[in-house]
């Protein structure tokens, strides 16, 4: 479960201020399906940097899971994306030079504790891989394969760990229309099969018409009030 | 993250930049292939000089005569005529010594029919032979009755025999002229080579009785013949410097002289020894030190080349981090890739090290071949020191990428 309450999150330019969020009050159940709209600007970037704790607020509390993200240091937060976050983003983000295998096994490899054996890791990298279609393209590097494939393998990478929630940023924003719909056919299944929360970042109004939520940011702030 | 892995990971991103990593290596592999290739021929010269000395042998002991001083002025050491003959066979009797060369040495014009030439010429007993460790390749040495007869006999050194006759075999029972006068050629030395300071088989032996009255003899001030180096052979290398002090110590009675002003220095054979290891040593260092230079210039190179691969890779990083890395993760990873760099150039640089001291073997220098030795410990110390490089030179650019904050890094294009 997410729960925010009065969060800040402000940035430093030089000498100047910039509030990026100015006070957000927000509970995501698990299980839920969220998308997060709002224009370039609105605060969307770093309310998903907050929740993914690839960034700790300002101020306010940030409660993941019941563990306040606030109050940890460095290596604690590498553990909460290495376990409960699985992200996926608009450009891929897989490493060229390895393998989609080996792309999809790296969050397992990065485990700080109870990490499996590497012939463990391998044999869940692949069921992965064939639960997102890609059982055939196991040692194709990724510049081989299309785009949505590339987005599947990433998907595949942000499932591997068996996270409670997918953050996705603009999944479908670099795919062309047909390719975007199954790649969200395909987020939307996973999230119910598995219950797992979805949190989604998208300019796409149908987009957002799939999901059960819809949180819309202005200036740092909910516009509909604090959900 | 897995070590093996790691390393794994450190190889394929290396390879992705192969003509860069493979000239970031050679950097490193001339380094370390210059410090080899110096230490090895430093530890070579050593050897061939220490082996030239000990081939004259270890338990030589040498007393020659030290500087006077008159009137308070100081003369050059060696210049004075303070040994004398029955300085030398006072030391006969004392114990532990196998045998008393006395020797008195000068310069001297040798001619047989068209050819002449300049060498050392040296009066000598029959002990020289033995206390020198000197074998003929023909004829005989000095002996005792050629001493006491005064006798105008000659033995010549290899390369002297070659300069005047053509041949070592040639030269018996020939008469030389020596400053002019004649003598009979009874023996050739067979070849000892070069000690690195003198060329042993360029010198010629006559009876010390001979050279001191005819060729290069000179009297002190009590009308007694002095000679210019008294040879003594001890038993055996433990017992030398035993030997060197009952030497001091009789010497000492005889010219009443006391500590500090003597007036004769002993040396042994393990003094030249050391001089020389202190002098081959110091060059050793210097030009390892010279060639470490180029060792260290080679891990800035990593350093650059880690750095620019770090700016690089900064999405990458972002990308490691958001799924889980933590900053010891990104840390080891960078650390093990500059590491890999400067331990493949580290063990090329060995190899071809050794090739160069092996090639430097085949090169004469002087007359001498110096045989390089590649040392277990060089090639170890060179192999541990350029991964002493990489590491310390990949800490700055791995530390710098374990810093980096996710979402800048993610964020970079």
């Amino acid at each position: 479960m997410i729960e925010m309450t009065d969060l800040i999150k402000t940035y430093r330019l030089g000498s100047v201020e910039v509030p990026a969020l100015r006070g957000i009050t927000l509970r995501i159940e698990d299980g839920e399906s969220v998308a997060i709209m709002g224009k370039s600007g609105s605060g969307k970037s770093t309310l998903m940097n907050v929740i993914g704790c690839l960034d700790q607020p300002t101020s306010g509390s940030y409660v993941l899971d019941g563990r306040n993200i606030a109050d940890m240091n460095d290596t604690d937060l590498a553990m909460v994306r290495n376990q409960r976050i699985g992200f996926v983003f608009q450009q891929f983000n897989l490493l060229p030079r390895a393998t989609i295998l080996r792309n999809v096994e790296m969050p397992m490899m990065y485990a700080a504790e109870n990490r499996p054996p590497l012939k463990e890791i391998r044999t869940r990298a692949e069921e992965m891989l064939k639960i997102v279609g890609l059982g055939d393209r196991l040692n194709h590097r990724p510049l081989e394969l299309s785009g949505g494939q590339q987005q599947r393998a990433a998907i595949a990478r942000a499932l591997i760990n068996r996270p409670g929630v997918i953050l996705a940023d603009e999944p479908t924003g670099n795919l062309d229309s047909k390719t975007g719909a199954e790649i969200m056919d395909m987020l939307l299944k996973l999230h119910i099969d598995n219950g797992l929360t979805l949190v989604i970042v998208t300019h796409d109004p149908s987009i957002a018409a799939q999901m059960s939520r819809v949180i819309r940011l202005r200036d740092g702030l909910l516009e509909n009030g604090n959900g | 993250m897995r070590l093996i892995i790691s390393i794994l990971e450190a190889f394929e991103s290396l390879s992705a930049n192969k003509l860069r990593s493979a000239l970031t290596v050679l950097g490193v592999v001339i380094g370390v292939a210059a410090v080899i290739s110096m230490l090895s021929i430093g530890k070579g010269a050593q050897a061939a000089i220490t082996s030239q000395i000990e081939s004259i042998g270890t338990n030589l002991i040498y007393v020659s005569p030290g500087s006077t001083r008159s009137n308070g002025v100081m003369s050059a050491s060696g210049s004075a005529g303070t040994l004398t003959m029955d300085d030398a066979k006072s030391l006969e009797s004392l114990p532990n010594v196998v045998a008393v060369a006395p020797e008195a040495n000068g310069r001297a014009q040798l001619a047989y029919m068209g050819n002449n030439l300049n060498t050392r010429l040296v009066g000598v007993t029959h002990a020289y032979a033995t206390v020198r460790g000197l074998s003929l390749t023909a004829g005989t040495f000095i002996t005792e009755s050629n001493q006491i007869s005064h006798a105008s006999v000659i033995v010549l050194g290899s390369s002297v025999a070659e300069t005047l006759f053509g041949s070592t075999d040639a030269a018996v029972g020939k008469s030389v002229k020596v400053n002019g006068l004649p003598f009979r050629v009874i023996g050739v030395l067979a070849s000892k080579g070069s000690t690195g300071f003198m060329n042993q088989d360029d010198q010629v032996f006559v009876p010390l009785s001979t050279a001191q009255t005819r060729l290069v003899g000179s009297s002190n001030f009590r009308g007694a013949l002095v000679i210019s180096q008294i040879n003594v052979k001890a038993a055996d290398t433990s017992a030398v410097d035993e030997v060197v002090n009952a030497i001091t110590a009789t010497i000492r009675a005889r010219h009443n002289t006391i500590a500090g002003s003597d007036d004769f220095t002993v040396s042994s054979q393990q003094d030249s020894i050391d001089t020389a290891t202190s002098v081959t040593d110091t060059l050793s260092l210097f030009l390892g030190g010279i060639a470490g230079i180029s060792l260290a210039v080679g891990g800035i190179g990593i350093m650059n080349i880690m750095l620019t691969t770090v700016s690089e890779r900064t999405r990458e990083i972002g990308l490691r981090k958001a799924i889980g890395a933590r900053r010891r993760d990104i840390l080891t990873q960078f650390l093990i890739e500059s590491t890999v760099l400067s331990l493949l150039g580290g063990v090329l640089g060995v190899a071809v090290g050794w090739a160069i001291a092996s090639l430097m073997g085949q090169v004469q220098l002087s007359g001498t071949t110096i045989t390089p030795q590649v040392s277990l410990d060089s090639v170890l110390m060179a192999t541990l020191f350029s991964m002493a490089i990489g590491l310390f030179f990949g800490i700055y650019p791995a530390s710098r990428a374990a810093r980096l904050l996710p979402v800048e890094a993610l964020r970079h294009e």
